[in-house]
């Protein structure tokens, strides 16, 4: 008790210097609001895929999104061809009378476009554009790309866009 | 004098602005900023061309029997101009680097300025080549750069003289895809 008593004679006059913290915490928020996106879409694209640079300053919009990795296919994010090795599709995949048509390509975005459509159908603000947003890993060679996107054509996306990395 | 001294000495400020309230505030808005942060941004390829210039293009689309193509082989380039059915073929030989794109560039805009109202430029590239490989040759045909000056063309329909720093922006692959 008499210890206690001694300490509150002490006279407390403690003080943490915030002055550098604050600082670095500006410095902090600039550099964050600088790289804040406005932008109401955006794309994350997935680990397994590196997208090409391009200098291009479109911002993406909000239409089908089609994943060409050197894994697979996606649509959505639902994988829909699995590739044999990579970047390299399977013979089974394609069409025995079309070596440029994938069929579960097709099918899957065939599925998206009547879906679409039947929405537009009920809803007056949707329409359906036949735009695609593909995102291609930037080493896959122009064979694969080129039945993609003949594949896309015939299911209704005849506009292709690709994502690409801002350089700018 | 020795008042003043006095009157100085009693009134030493020590003046310090409390920061707390400002260190909650950004404490507070750092984490809202990390959550919406994009440290990638992602862009689209397309063929956005301003509103005056793609009416202009769109009203002499009739008139123009030109039309340009490019051939993106292993190694080299292939610039065909097509006019009335005539082709000129400026072949644009690669580096060890790979494409000697500062020579399409140059050809591409002396294509353009013959031809200012030509936006169209079809893309045939051989199977092997890889998708990076294009989009720097898409980069380098789409705008001119800064420094070199706009080209113009009469709207046939206004009559009003359009000026554009675009080149070749409306990209068409040969085997469909539009606007890349």
């Amino acid at each position: 008790m008499s210890f206690l008593k001694r300490r509150k004679k002490l006279p407390a006059n403690f003080k943490i210097q915030i002055t550098s913290m604050v600082d670095m915490f500006v410095i902090l928020l600039v550099f964050l609001i600088k790289s804040y996106s406005t932008s109401p879409v955006q794309i994350n694209p997935s680990q397994d895929i590196r997208l090409p640079a391009s200098n291009s300053s479109a911002g993406p919009v909000d239409i089908l999104k089609l994943i060409v990795s050197k894994k697979g296919i996606f649509v959505e994010d639902q994988k829909v061809v699995d590739f044999e090795k990579p970047g390299i599709l399977s013979r089974n995949d394609l069409d025995s009378s079309d070596d440029k048509f994938i069929t579960a390509l097709f099918k899957a975005l065939d599925a998206q476009a009547k879906k679409t459509q039947s929405i537009s159908k009920l809803n007056n603000t949707v329409a359906f554009e036949g735009k695609i947003l593909m995102q291609a890993d930037r080493d896959l060679e122009y064979s694969i790309l080129e039945k993609v996107m003949h594949t896309s054509s015939i299911a209704g996306y005849s506009e292709v866009k690709l994502a690409v990395l801002s350089t700018e | 004098m020795s008042k003043m001294k006095k009157f100085g000495k009693e009134k030493e400020s020590h003046f310090e602005i409390n920061l707390a309230p400002m260190l909650d505030v950004i404490v507070a808005i750092i984490p809202m900023l990390l959550m919406s942060i994009v440290f990638v941004q992602v862009n689209m390829i397309e063929t956005q061309i301003p509103q005056l210039v793609a009416q202009a293009s769109e009203n002499n689309k009739d008139l123009v029997k030109v039309s340009v193509s490019l051939e993106l082989q292993d190694k080299d380039l292939k610039l065909i101009l097509n006019e009335n059915g005539k082709n000129k073929e400026i072949k644009i030989a690669g580096q060890a680097a790979g494409y000697d794109l500062d020579k399409l560039y140059l050809e591409a805009k002396q294509i353009k300025s013959q031809h200012p109202s030509v936006f169209k430029i079809e893309f045939k590239p051989v199977s092997t080549i890889s998708l990076a490989k294009i989009v720097a040759v898409m980069d380098k045909i789409r705008k001119i750069k800064s420094e070199d000056t706009k080209f113009s063309f009469k709207d046939s329909k206004t009559g009003l003289t359009v000026q554009t720093d675009l080149i070749f922006p409306d990209i068409v692959f040969a085997s469909g895809m539009s606007g890349a």
